[in-house]
């Protein structure tokens, strides 16, 4: 079968159909698709809009729940100037005071420089960061009661939250000698105070 | 809508078909009138066209040639073409059988209108007109179908066209083998001519050894049933010959031809046969069919237009489906979401003016209370262990130490989540002067008092170690610190 361009009138009106056919195929397939692809994406925002507040309508939820839970408990962490920064002269005050009750016979301490504090086993923090001032305590005591009367009054009147992580208690050899300490003992720990990142 | 064309000696019949019925139907004479007729017609009339021709001039040769394919094969054709009908374009071959046995040849059928010059003039104008010719078919060929529900192994099929003739055909094995056309004449009628003429006809099968020796002749004749009635009184008996007298009728029926007939002339069978059922070959080359690939291409662009167009429009009605229900579902949830972020922004609206967002308020209270669990007051460590010494007076404490240990191993039924107590405790016996088994035995049971209260505790010195694998050397000094042991404790909160 061998065409010649005198076949091609015959034909004309066939392949211009086809050509014809072909281009409207192609746009109204275009257009159609486009439609429904700007449809598609519609939906897919407007599902993303109603996620969005539905997430802030259960975070909304969920702070009133939080709001009756925690809002008592928080202010006393804030009377208790937990929440913010270190209040070093505070810590320093009440140390003396106790100083002045003569519940131990001696004791020093030491605060380090605040550092980044880490628990261990690690707790979610939020927006805070969780800061430690470590402390060292030197005491000299005459029973262990004494000890247990100092942390006693730490955790009472001072303001803080000192986290005390474990002591060392000695008998020490002069024992029994009058006014000489019996007992000698280190402990260690850190002051925690929780500092929101979120607020300057 | 097809153009069926039937061609005899002098005379061309046309008839427009659509759906198997005619149309309309017009008779051309062949002379210069009716080809001018016929050419006007064409202008009209531009169908795909099928020309069944019944002429005398058309020649059968049996013929076995060696098996071949492709080009081999077109190439022996043609030679044998050039050597049977060196005149004539018009010729076929068909093949009958491939033989069983042997080189398993094949038997073929060769067939030629010998007279092109009856033919050429109407196809010529056929041609100019740009008529898409499909075929140029005959009747012997078309007349196998008419044939094949015959259990005889050997037919003569004979036929009457009014404007041609008495058609034989015979048939062996179902398969074309010789055809002849005894032409009309104005005193011969169809009785009379199938009367004459099938005995000649037997006897030129017998000549040709086409009909085996003493084989009976099943004779199939096409007729309208007046003039078979006729013809069953007419017809010799004989051994030689069994008849099977087909109504036109009937066989109309039987091929769902919806034509009336009234005479004895089978042209209209043979037309709705070919308009049904045009056979795969003819005698028309490539040239003469030119115009009907054409047409065929041409409607297939057309499918392919038509077919890419619905294609389209429904892919775009099932896009314009989904959009619309997309659109619809777009619309339903904008409508939740503002609903939804009224009943929150209702909801913070009620919530207080508090000293921080409640999360942090939630965060920084869970910290508290977790670093709470982590903090144990000294008393809750000293005084258990206090009480337990105070029952064990032969016990003198030396050194106590203790801290918090995340890292210490959690044991069943305890908190995991909260750093370990670890207590290190370094004492010594007092007043077991070298009773040694006394003073292991009281140590015993300070340990065992100690785990009572939930402690592991683990031995870390004993004041005398008899285990196998330990030394011992006799003890004569009696010092204060003769029988130290060091014991480490751990304890987590209970679940």
């Amino acid at each position: 079968m061998k065409f010649s361009k005198s076949d091609f009138p015959l034909m004309r009106w066939s392949i211009l159909a086809v050509c014809a056919s072909a281009l409207i195929s192609a746009i109204i397939l275009y257009s159609s698709g486009k439609y429904a692809e700007s449809a598609r994406n519609e939906r897919h925002n407007t599902q993303n809009m109603l996620n969005d507040a539905r997430t802030r309508l259960a975070t909304a939820l969920q702070d009133q729940q939080n709001m009756a839970t925690y809002t008592g408990e928080y202010g006393e962490l804030i009377g208790q100037k937990i929440i913010g920064d270190d209040q070093r002269l505070d810590w320093m005050e009440g140390l003396e005071k106790i100083r002045q009750k003569n519940l131990v016979m001696d004791f020093r301490y030491n605060i380090a420089p605040q550092k980044i504090y880490v628990p261990q086993p690690p707790v979610s923090s939020g927006n805070f960061d969780i800061h430690y001032s470590e402390m060292k305590l030197q005491f000299d005591l005459l029973h262990e009661e004494q000890l247990l009367d100092f942390f006693d009054a730490l955790r009472s009147q001072v303001k803080g939250w000192y986290q005390l992580e474990g002591c060392t208690l000695q008998r020490t050899e002069n024992a029994g000698t009058a006014a000489a300490a019996y007992i000698k003992a280190e402990c260690h720990g850190g002051w925690i105070t929780l500092k929101n990142r979120k607020i300057p | 809508m097809k153009l069926l064309l039937f061609l005899n000696a002098g005379h061309l019949h046309a008839q427009i078909m659509a759906h198997g019925k005619i149309v309309t139907q017009h008779e051309f004479s062949d002379s210069p009138d009716g080809q001018e007729n016929f050419a006007e017609f064409l202008k009209a009339a531009r169908y795909p066209a099928y020309l069944l021709v019944d002429v005398i001039e058309e020649d059968f040769r049996q013929e076995t040639v060696p098996h071949m394919s492709g080009s081999s094969r077109t190439a022996l054709l043609q030679r044998k073409f050039e050597q049977f009908y060196h005149g004539t374009l018009f010729h076929q071959a068909t093949l009958l059988q491939r033989q069983k046995t042997g080189r398993r040849d094949d038997d073929m059928l060769f067939s030629a209108l010998t007279n092109p010059s009856l033919i050429k003039p109407w196809l010529d104008i056929m041609l100019a007109q740009q008529i898409p010719l499909a075929g140029i078919y005959s009747v012997p060929q078309i007349s196998a179908p008419l044939v094949k529900d015959h259990p005889s192994n050997h037919l003569l099929l004979i036929s009457w066209e009014k404007s041609a003739g008495l058609r034989q055909t015979y048939f062996s094995d179902h398969r074309l083998q010789i055809s002849r056309l005894t032409p009309i004449r104005a005193d011969l009628t169809f009785q009379n001519a199938v009367i004459s003429e099938l005995t000649r006809t037997y006897q030129y099968l017998k000549s040709l050894s086409l009909l085996p020796s003493g084989q009976t002749l099943d004779v199939r004749l096409l007729g309208h049933s007046h003039d078979l009635i006729e013809l069953q009184l007419e017809l010799p008996r004989s051994a030689d010959m069994r008849y099977d007298f087909a109504d036109l009728a009937n066989l109309a029926k039987q091929h769902n031809i919806d034509y009336r007939f009234t005479d004895s002339d089978a042209s209209q069978i043979f037309l709705h046969q070919l308009a049904a059922r045009p056979p795969q070959t003819h005698y028309a080359n490539a040239a003469h069919t030119h115009y009907f690939t054409l047409w065929q291409l041409k409607h297939a662009l057309n499918l392919a237009s038509g077919t890419l167009l619905i294609g389209c429009l429904l892919w775009s009605a099932a896009n314009l489906w989904q959009g619309g229900n997309d659109a619809t579902e777009a619309k339903s949830l904008q409508t939740q979401a503002q609903r939804t972020l009224n009943e929150a922004q209702q909801i913070t609206l009620t919530l207080p003016n508090t000293y921080a967002p409640a999360a942090d308020m939630k965060a920084g209270v869970s910290i508290m209370r977790k670093l709470n669990q982590h903090d144990f007051a000294p008393s809750g460590i000293l005084r258990p262990i206090s009480t337990i010494l105070d029952r064990h007076p032969q016990i003198e404490l030396d050194d106590l130490a203790w801290k918090m240990d995340a890292a210490e191993p959690v044991a069943p039924n305890t908190l995991a989540d909260v750093p370990a107590q670890v207590i290190t405790i370094k004492g010594h016996l007092l007043d077991f002067a070298n009773d040694y088994r006394a003073a292991l035995n009281y140590l015993e049971n300070f340990q065992r008092q100690l785990a009572a209260q939930g402690y592991q505790v683990t031995a870390l010195a004993k004041p005398l170690d008899v285990s196998p694998s330990g030394s011992i050397a006799d003890r004569r000094e009696t010092g204060k610190h003769a029988l130290d042991f060091s014991l480490r404790l751990s304890l987590r909160p209970p679940l």
